[in-house]
């Protein structure tokens, strides 16, 4: 998208001061009949013409593009990244995306991240982003465009609900006994204090004990049906399990109504699309 | 907006000018607060402000308790001297708890707008000039983040683009003929040096300031005169009121030519060209004394030369003047007007005169006495005269101020010539000053408007004297030092005097056109551009060109960063690339694009492209040939390869 046309905000404070002052001189200037005066106020007035000039010439002509989304997921902070291209002979500089402020040089080109939290899964917009810059005296006026890139994308459930180690724990008649000990690993970060192998402990190793209850060989079943609360949450819950069983490699099953998905055969993507679109195309 | 730094600097640039104007306590004051701000991190802020509120209270009570005197109160610049210490003791005490307040923000402004106030030179212009510099560098450098390179650059740019405004408000924004306005107020600035036909004594103790606007230029057509030889002569007065006022005579005849039969000598004649700027007085001025007389000039007894039109614009005549002279004949009635003494009044001046006369055998034995006197006094020479607020001023001024400036001691000296009973007159005009002059060009200022004396000696004639040789400055130095000046000028390099010359043209030319800039002037230019369109199209002309090279300085200013020329060069070769109908894809990296349209100069170029954009050894040679291979690709023949990529096309 490239800058073609600008819109332009004036603060009345500061005007209304500025006017104020030029007036204080020109009636200095008038009653004490003084060029020097008239050549000062004109030359502010001159600079502020030229400022006028050059805040038109910092952003014009900028090409802002659309790269991705990443971390779609609503109530989270996602970040957007935009491409800004810098084609012309002149160095652009104190261009501001929102809250992202940066200088791009003359035929140079930079990625910008701009932050947005999406309120609600499902598809959107992405969020009209506005380029603006106050190069260089940074007052009276602001120049800005509004970046619309008519772009929509699908954000995904908030990520919310109980880990997925305590469902695993809380399902152990399910998916086997307790007692089905299988060995002892490295300790991971995250691992259950329940499960630490508290004889390797006082050895000196800290070590995490395996159970076939836990075993990736185990048939997971994330049901839509079985979890409390309402559509929102359950929606969620789903996200987390899902996240949180394909970062530790474990295959499941989702069933959420009719809907079955496999993690062997559907990706993740597809799941968690399904999860954001539900109740506008699955009912 | 600008960061702490910045606005220290700020301050102190725009204070700076002020503190040639304010009371000397209150400069220290100033000084104290700048060393506070050096250490003001050793120092508790309540401290600070118990401190300077209590010191700076006291020193504006104590200077400024004085100043209440009903004479006081009615002048505008103690108002400004008062008003600008306020403001910076405010400012201060602002600093001291939050800099960041709004005051401190704004506080250069309104110091340059008091600074205003007091001065009006070209010298100023620039200051002002350059605080606004100053004062944009500084926001540019703290908001934009960028090196004090990058930030002078961008501030330079918004400089020149602003001129064109500059240049056409100030020629175009109306001006008003308007007598300054001082609202009851009696104005510092109202009594500057210069030439009026008037002759007012200046007894109510104002300062008077110094004017640097041009009078006049003069060309010597032989060798430059003597500075004790370069009197312009302008008015001659010969009536006191007793108070303030002198009086021309009112038997002045306006001769058509001037008779030799008045000249018992007429020696060392040097004839000169006179400009003259507009005064809005008849008066043409003439080294005394002159022989010859202008086109439309017409000469009075006393030798003064008037126009016959009040002289609006520049204008420009030839004399000759002999500086060796006698005139023997004088009328009785101009005798009796140069003794005419003020009845009742200085006696002590009386007194003197009278014993001088008494103890003198011949006119030129009083002069010398009086001049003797004269010398004895130590009469101090100022632009800051003591008030003469006596009955008698006369003696006021002889025997208690004894301070003054050249119209004083000329008054003082007359009427003491007149109590001996020496007919004399006072003539007032011009004293060329000799480091305003380059080889036989000299520049005659309104500083230099001058006052001095004719004594008639039997059997000499008129014999000029100047009482204010017998005074000193402050520093002791002469006020007339005119031998020595000579020498120094002398002494000047060639080269050296070509800059001066050429800077007092630029600076004559500058004050001229931008601060004597009138509606006077701007009707003149709308009266030639409706007179000559010719005119119109030479200041378009000029304008376009300005606007052209303001162009090619912000282009130079503004072509980004210097290894970038690659790149543009390479964007070059991409367009002549396209024109032929190879058009690279914005994600193409230029190797793959090189590969796709397999033409061996294309080939070429890419590599020396990558060589210079991804090789740090790269050197200018290989700049060269990129550039030299980009600028002949015009010349290079595509046809093979378009046949060829035209029929990998059929194929596909």
């Amino acid at each position: 998208m490239k800058i073609k046309k600008l819109k332009v905000e004036i603060p009345f404070k500061a005007n209304f001061f500025f006017m104020l002052m030029i007036l204080i001189f020109l009636a200095q200037a008038y009653m004490h009949d003084k060029n020097i005066v008239y050549l000062f106020v004109f030359f502010v007035l001159g600079i502020i013409g030229s400022n006028y000039f050059w805040l038109r010439k910092n952003l014009l002509g900028l090409d802002v593009e659309y790269i991705n989304l990443q971390n779609p997921f609503a109530k989270e902070a996602s970040f957007i990244h935009l491409r800004v291209k810098n084609q012309t002979k002149t160095d652009r500089i104190d261009i501001h995306i929102d809250d992202v402020n940066f200088n791009i040089l003359a035929f140079e080109e930079r990625e910008v991240e701009i932050t947005h939290i999406f309120k609600s899964r499902g598809r959107h917009k992405i969020p009209i982003s506005k380029l603006s810059s106050g190069f260089p005296l940074y007052i009276f006026d602001n120049y800005y465009s509004w970046l619309d890139f008519r772009k929509k994308v699908i954000i995904y459930p908030q990520k919310r609900g109980q880990s997925l180690k305590i469902f695993l724990a809380q399902s152990k008649n399910i998916y086997g006994e307790r007692d089905d000990f299988k060995g002892v690993r490295e300790y991971i970060e995250g691992d259950l204090i329940s499960l630490i192998d508290w004889n390797s402990l006082a050895k000196g190793k800290l070590l995490t004990k395996e159970f076939e209850f836990l075993s990736d060989k185990q048939d997971l079943i994330f049901d839509y049906q079985n979890i409390k609360g309402d559509i929102e949450t359950k929606l969620s819950q789903l996200t987390k399990w899902v996240l949180e069983a394909k970062a530790r490699e474990l295959e499941f099953k989702v069933k959420v109504g009719k809907k079955r998905f496999y993690s062997q055969k559907d990706s993740t993507k597809n799941i968690l699309t399904f999860l954001a679109m539900y109740g506008e195309n699955n009912g | 907006m600008v960061d702490n730094y910045n606005k220290n600097l700020l301050l102190g640039i725009t204070i700076l000018p002020h503190f040639f104007h304010l009371p000397l306590i209150i400069n220290l004051y100033i000084i104290i607060f700048a060393i506070y701000l050096y250490f003001q991190d050793r120092f508790n802020q309540r401290f600070s402000l118990l401190f300077f509120g209590s010191i700076g209270l006291f020193f504006g009570l104590f200077e400024y308790i004085q100043y209440l005197s009903a004479t006081n109160l009615i002048k505008f610049y103690i108002y400004i001297e008062i008003v600008t210490s306020v403001l910076i003791y405010a400012i201060t005490l602002q600093m001291i708890s939050d800099i960041n307040h709004r005051l401190v923000k704004l506080s250069p402004i309104f110091l340059i707008i008091m600074a205003l106030f007091y001065y009006n030179n070209i010298y100023f212009l620039f200051y002002t000039i350059f605080i606004l510099y100053i004062f944009v560098l500084s926001v540019i450098n703290t908001n934009a983040r960028l090196d004090l390179r990058n930030s002078a650059k961008y501030t330079t740019s918004l400089f020149i683009t602003a001129l064109p405004f500059v240049i056409i408000l100030f020629i175009v924004f109306p001006r008003i003929a308007y007598k300054k306005g001082d609202f009851g107020f009696k104005q510092k600035a109202i009594i500057t040096t210069g030439f009026g036909e008037g002759f007012n004594l200046n007894d109510s103790g104002e300062e008077v300031l110094e004017s640097n606007q041009i009078a006049m230029e003069v060309g010597f057509k032989t060798k430059m005169p003597l500075e004790d030889k370069l009197y312009f002569r302008g008015v001659v007065f010969y009536t006191y009121d007793g108070i303030r006022k002198w009086k021309k005579s009112k038997i002045n005849l306006k001769l058509p030519d001037i008779p030799d039969s008045k000249f018992s000598k007429k020696e060392n004649l040097t004839s000169y060209d006179v400009i003259i700027y507009p005064h809005l007085q008849k008066i043409m001025f003439s080294l005394d004394i002159p022989t010859t007389l202008p086109k439309d000039g017409r000469i009075s007894e006393d030798f003064i030369i008037r126009h016959k039109n009040i002289i609006k614009e520049l204008t420009r005549y030839s004399l000759t003047s002999t500086l060796d002279y006698q005139i023997t004949s004088l009328e009785p009635r101009l005798h009796k007007l140069a003794l005419e003494i003020p009845k009742n009044l200085n006696p002590k001046t009386k007194e003197l005169g009278q014993k001088i006369m008494a103890n003198s055998k011949s006119d030129k034995e009083k002069l010398e006495n009086i001049k003797d006197f004269m010398r004895g006094q130590n009469f101090e020479y100022t632009l800051v005269p003591s008030p003469l607020d006596s009955d008698n001023k006369i003696d006021q001024l002889l025997f208690e101020t004894k301070n003054g400036y050249c119209m004083h001691f000329s008054a003082g000296f007359a009427i003491l010539a007149r109590e001996a009973g020496l007919p004399t007159r006072i003539v007032t005009g011009y004293r060329g000053n000799l480091k305003e002059s380059i080889q036989n060009y000299l520049i005659v200022r309104e500083k230099d408007a001058h006052a001095w004396c004719e004594v008639w000696i039997k059997d000499e004639g008129w014999v000029r004297v100047d009482p204010t040789i017998y005074s000193f400055l402050a520093d002791g130095s002469s006020p007339a030092a005119g031998g020595q000046n000579e020498v120094q000028a002398e002494q000047k390099s060639l080269f050296w005097q070509k800059v001066s010359l050429y800077s007092m043209f630029v600076k004559y030319r500058i004050e001229n056109w931008v601060l004597y800039y009138s509606h006077l002037k701007q009707l003149k230019l709308l009266k030639q551009i409706q007179k000559d369109k010719k005119v119109l199209f030479y200041y378009f002309a000029v304008f376009v060109g300005l606007i052209a090279l303001i162009y090619l300085i912000s282009k130079l200013l503004f072509r980004g960063r210097k290894e970038d020329e690659v790149v543009v060069f390479y964007q070059k070769f991409l367009k002549k690339m396209a024109k032929k109908g190879f058009v690279k894809k914005s994600y193409e990296p230029a190797l793959s694009f090189a590969n796709r349209v397999k033409i061996e100069e294309v080939d070429k170029i890419t590599n020396l492209y990558l060589k210079l954009k991804y090789q740090n050894n790269s050197s200018v040679k290989i700049l060269k040939e990129f550039k030299e291979k980009i600028k002949n690709l015009n010349n290079f023949t595509f046809k093979e390869n378009i046949d060829s990529f035209s029929s990998c096309i059929e194929t596909l």
